[in-house]
């Protein structure tokens, strides 16, 4: 694999530095201080200072380490420091591990991996926290925290090397299938960290290996950097006929969710899936070096800007006012009213006439030198400014004006250019020349879009304009070649599908991915802050709850924010997942990504998204739901201060909680991968009044989920109705500066070309069978007898051999009766379908 | 009363009253009148409005009455915020203008109402006229009813109260959010526009006409 090529390369490079906790708790604690005074003053109120957040792959190392472990398992820690002690003394006489030369590390993990064949339960387990023990990092051995990741990422080279990862994974499948332990869990009446002991330290030490191999450093050497790549290898392909990695974390998954196996820990699986699929697929800078290449390979145009570099130095808006949050979804109109909004048709002539010069012009004229008229308002400015202060000094009869801030300082602001480049897509081209065709000719013809005889010359610069900013996809290209496969299966032949580690995943996925994604749904409502506990949900906490519920008030404190904590490391990991699946998967091909999508809706997804959001999702993002002295790898090295109730409550100085502003960018993101150009679904958006909603997510001021908001109010403002549109102007500007335009897009008019009847079940139900017909032709190869010659000799049809069950020669006369004279023949059909 | 013009000023059943009182103009209210900022669209307006050849009149105007009603609708969403009951309790143009509303429903007779309710039973009006498929029919090739202009006469003058409103009241908070360029040129285009077809009287014209003077030549 080439170097770029490599996947997970932008988590190292944006993330990587992994000495100490997230990126959140390097904010100033003053800041922090200020902050929280501000949030006490205002509690729930607009004030919310910008958040200094860094988007990507995922957070720091040590973040990501230490969410691995609730703190309920802390003790373990010890334990398996003494069971790799004990195993050492026996093999080591008078030497330390670090202290050993890498030969004899190599011999003793050797030694290790052989005792680990053992028959004993016992005795295994032991050697298996010796190794987790190595995995840690032997903070034994270590002073300090970088000395305890360091060796950890030592130690899981090193591990890897010796085959650990493989050996581990045939405990996996054995631990898996232990039946004496599920039926134990399922006859228990309340299932603790207890009961998935050994799966808990086979799936810890796996994903160490994970974690500390994918991560990627300048300083590393060849030897490892190669390393990187077998393993990449051998969880993106089925080493010695296995399925890959991934889809035996998924079973879990859903074994999980079936009720057969509570004790399952999920988290930790959960959490070794995510990571996986990003080492193995990569992460989203890959991703990005990924779609250039493909769109260079496809002779498509480069793209327009890097959207990672774009989104980055995007700035926050300040939130709109909230006085007409009341009411508000009164205001949203009720679907049936929803009708072609007048003057839909007549789009047409609003397109000729040059009407729409403010939203164009702006967008091109902006970067040019300032003419005459706009120096013109330059020093109208001033001029305003002065008046305004005459006014004040003048006439104290009339109000001031509630803002105080000087003028001048508010206009600067304003950004200069727009974000992004306008996009057009071929359809919006074919869809305009209709309309004109239509009124000016009388006639259409089709997707010719080169024709335009007959038509004015306004028409023509339309055009013009519209093809310079044409965008054509890579899914558009997917779409188009697969509707020509479908068409001429025999001239064009079989398709050659390259054999990617995402094309690998999708395949084994296939069969049962409407399984995971209900699975993967299930789990993270039951995560979902805002799901009440019910007793058919089910149990995400079996891997969270200690074997003897907690006495005292100290105890009972640490266990809540544990639960919590551990929930939101749930969320975090399943949006993560999903996004990285649906991002790959529609770079790989547009329908595997709409299977997925679909399955995604089906199950319910929108509302579930929009139910998470439906909180105060400003407490969620700055919630405190970590014990710092607690975390990996600090409680390693550090003898544990007195806990007092006191300190927990303060938690830590971070101005944010990483990893939930994380899960919410996901989560939108996700919710617009699932509704872009999909008019039934953002028709779920607009029932299910998701406009207040995600309008008071726009409180949180971070640029990248703000954008995420606007995006998702933009494709439904047309249905909010006018009343809405002019009570959120400063929202309907926050769209207009941030979102990307269309250029024939009407958003914030109302005039919608697309208001036909909202058709849920038939729109999905074309996207399906577009989806099946993919699939059945790409992945059913041995159906495709549609073209092999019908065997029409009776000696050789009656002397095919056929399986038939054992006791068939008793039924016979009876399924004789049932199939086949009971049932009408209709020879018109046969004859028809031959 | 035997003045046609007298009638028409002290006549009741006007929605449009000139004060026959009022403070001479404050400074707050002159403000708009220094307007000159506008977006350079890199074309002329005053040709732009006129009636291409071969095109229908009344397609023509029904494009530009729910263009403009579209924009004006959001110029006063941008200052919704500042225009509430307290700070305009009558929807005015300035101490010289008053503006009453009246329909066929619950204002039978025009009634004085504040800014924010005016503007919200105008906006609603205009939008039910719009979407009335008989006064503005959306198939190509159904044909508009005989008092189309009528109609469109009395939408746009109602619009034009709205920018009276914003401009005379509200000029501030335009200028302070800097979109004067912006609101500028939506009123210079519904200027030309109305003058071209002469769709507003002008008696209409009016509260704005010195601003206008300065900024449409």
């Amino acid at each position: 694999m080439e170097d770029p090529a490599a996947p997970g390369a932008g988590s190292a490079s944006t993330n990587g530095n992994g000495n100490g906790g997230g990126k959140g708790k390097q904010t100033a604690p003053k800041g922090r201080e200020a902050f929280r005074s501000q949030r006490r003053e205002s509690e729930g109120s607009v004030d919310c200072p910008t958040l200094e957040f860094e988007y990507g792959d995922a957070d720091g190392h040590a973040a990501e380490l230490s969410e691995l472990y609730s703190y309920t398992e802390n003790l373990e820690f010890t334990t398996n420091r003494r069971c790799f002690e004990e195993d050492f003394k026996t093999q080591v006489q008078g030497k330390e591990w670090l202290e050993l030369e890498e030969d004899a590390q190599k011999a003793y993990v050797m030694g290790l991996l052989d005792r680990l064949e053992v028959v004993s339960r016992e005795r295994r387990l032991k050697v298996a926290r010796a190794v987790l023990y190595l995995a840690q990092g032997t903070f034994g051995e270590c002073d300090s925290e970088v000395d305890v990741l360091h060796w950890s990422r030592y130690n899981c080279f090193l591990l890897y090397q010796m085959g650990t990862f493989s050996a581990f994974l045939e405990l996996l499948h054995m631990e898996i299938d232990n039946s004496q332990a599920c039926s134990s869990a399922l006859r228990k009446p309340a299932i603790s960290i207890a009961d998935s002991t050994e799966l808990r330290v086979l799936l810890s030490v796996m994903y160490l290996l994970v974690e500390n191999i994918r991560l990627e450093r300048e300083t590393d050497s060849c030897r490892w950097r190669t390393a990187r790549e077998t393993f990449r290898t051998e969880l993106s392909f089925s080493m010695h006929n296995e399925e890959p990695f991934a889809l035996l974390l998924f079973s879990m998954v859903t074994k999980f969710c079936s009720g057969l196996a509570p004790h399952f820990p999920i988290k930790k699986v959960l959490l070794l899936l995510w990571k996986v699929v990003m080492f193995t697929l990569g992460g989203f800078e890959h991703l990005q070096v990924l779609k250039v290449q493909k769109r260079a390979e496809l002779g498509l145009p480069p793209l327009a800007e890097d959207s990672i570099q774009v989104v980055k130095s995007m700035r926050a808006a300040s939130p709109p006012s909230y006085t007409l949050d009341l009411g508000e979804s009164q205001l949203a109109p009720p679907p049936s009213k929803l009708r072609g909004r007048r003057g839909s048709r007549r789009q047409l002539l609003t397109k000729q006439d040059s009407l729409d010069i403010y939203n164009e012009r702006d967008l091109f004229k902006t970067e040019e030198p300032a003419t005459e008229e706009e120096e013109e308002s330059a020093g109208d400015g001033e001029r305003t400014l002065d008046g305004e202060l005459d006014l004040l000094e003048q006439d104290p009869l009339v109000p001031p004006p509630p803002s105080q801030a000087p003028l001048s300082a508010e206009r600067v602001a304003f950004p200069k250019g727009l974000p992004w480049a306008p996009k057009v897509r071929q359809k919006d081209i074919e869809h305009f020349l209709e309309m004109s065709r239509n009124k000016f000719i009388g006639f259409t013809l089709g997707q010719d879009t080169d024709t335009l005889v007959g038509l004015p010359r306004p028409i023509h610069e339309s055009v013009k304009t519209l093809k310079q900013h044409k965008y054509i996809s890579i899914a558009d290209i997917q779409i188009k070649n697969e509707e020509d496969l479908e068409k001429c299966p025999m001239s064009l032949g079989e398709e050659v599908v390259p054999e990617t580690p995402c094309e690998i995943l999708y395949q084994g996925m296939l069969y049962s991915l409407p399984q995971y994604m209900i699975a993967l749904l299930k789990i993270l409502l039951a995560a979902a802050p805002t799901s009440k506990a019910k007793t058919d949900s089910i149990n995400i906490l079996a891997d969270v709850l200690p074997e003897e519920m907690p006495i005292t008030v100290l105890q009972s404190m640490k266990l809540g924010i544990d639960v919590n904590r551990h929930k939101e490391i749930i969320v975090k990991s399943i949006s993560a997942l999903l996004l990285l699946l649906l991002k790959h998967f529609k770079l790989n091909h547009i329908y595997q990504f709409e299977y997925v999508s679909q399955h995604l809706v089906f199950a319910n997804c929108i509302p579930l998204i929009l139910k998470f959001f439906n909180q105060n999702i400003l407490s969620y993002i700055t919630a405190k739901n970590s014990i710092s002295v607690l975390d990996y790898p600090c409680c390693t090295i550090q003898d544990l201060p007195e806990l007092t109730t006191e300190s927990l409550e303060a938690g830590d100085n971070n101005q944010f909680c990483w990893r939930n502003l994380f899960s919410c960018i996901n989560l939108l993101r996700l919710l617009n991968k699932l509704t872009k150009w999909k008019h039934s679904r953002t028709m779920m958006l607009v029932v299910f009044k998701s406009a207040p909603i995600l309008k008071r997510a726009l409180k949180v001021k971070q640029a990248m989920l703000q954008l995420y908001v606007l995006k998702l109010l933009k494709i439904q403002t047309k249905y909010l109705g006018r009343q809405w549109r002019k009570s959120n102007m400063k929202t309907m500007s926050a769209i207009y500066q941030k979102v990307r335009h269309r250029m024939n897009d009407d958003w914030a008019y109302g005039n919608d070309i697309d208001a036909r009847p909202w058709d849920f079940q038939a729109e999905e139900c074309t996207l399906r069978a577009n989806i099946e017909a993919f699939n059945s032709r790409r992945y059913d190869k041995p159906q495709d007898s549609e073209f092999s010659p019908v065997d029409n000799c009776l000696q050789s049809v009656l002397g095919q051999r056929l399986d038939l069950p054992e006791d068939f020669h008793y039924s016979y006369e009876l399924w004789l009766e049932r199939e086949v004279f009971s049932q009408p023949i209709c020879w018109e059909e046969l004859l028809q379908n031959h | 009363m035997s003045n046609p013009f007298l009638k028409q000023v002290f006549n009741k059943d006007k929605t449009f009253r000139p004060k026959r009182k009022f403070e001479p103009g404050t400074q707050r209210f002159e403000l708009h009148k220094k307007a000159q900022a506008s977006l350079n669209a890199g074309l002329d307006l005053k040709l732009a409005v006129q009636l291409p050849p071969g095109e229908e009149l009344s397609d023509w105007v029904a494009v530009h009455v729910v263009d403009f009603f579209n924009r004006v609708n959001l110029i006063y969403g941008t200052i919704g915020d500042e225009c509430t009951e307290q700070s305009c309790p009558v929807m005015s143009g300035g101490p010289k203008y008053e503006y009453r509303w009246q329909d066929e429903h619950q204002f039978r007779k025009p009634t004085a109402l504040s800014a924010p309710r005016y503007m919200d039973l105008l906006m609603d009006w205009i939008e039910v006229q719009i979407n009335n498929e008989e006064l503005f029919p959306t198939h190509v090739g159904t044909p508009f009813p005989k008092n189309f202009l009528q109609v469109v006469r009395k939408i746009l003058s109602r619009l034009f109260r709205v920018f009276v409103h914003v401009y005379i009241h509200h000029f501030d908070r335009i200028a302070q959010m800097g979109s004067e360029a912006h609101v500028n040129t939506c009123y210079k285009h519904f200027y030309y526009f109305v003058k071209e077809f002469g769709l507003i009287d002008t008696k209409e014209l009016e509260p704005l006409k010195e601003m206008t003077a300065r900024m449409c030549h």
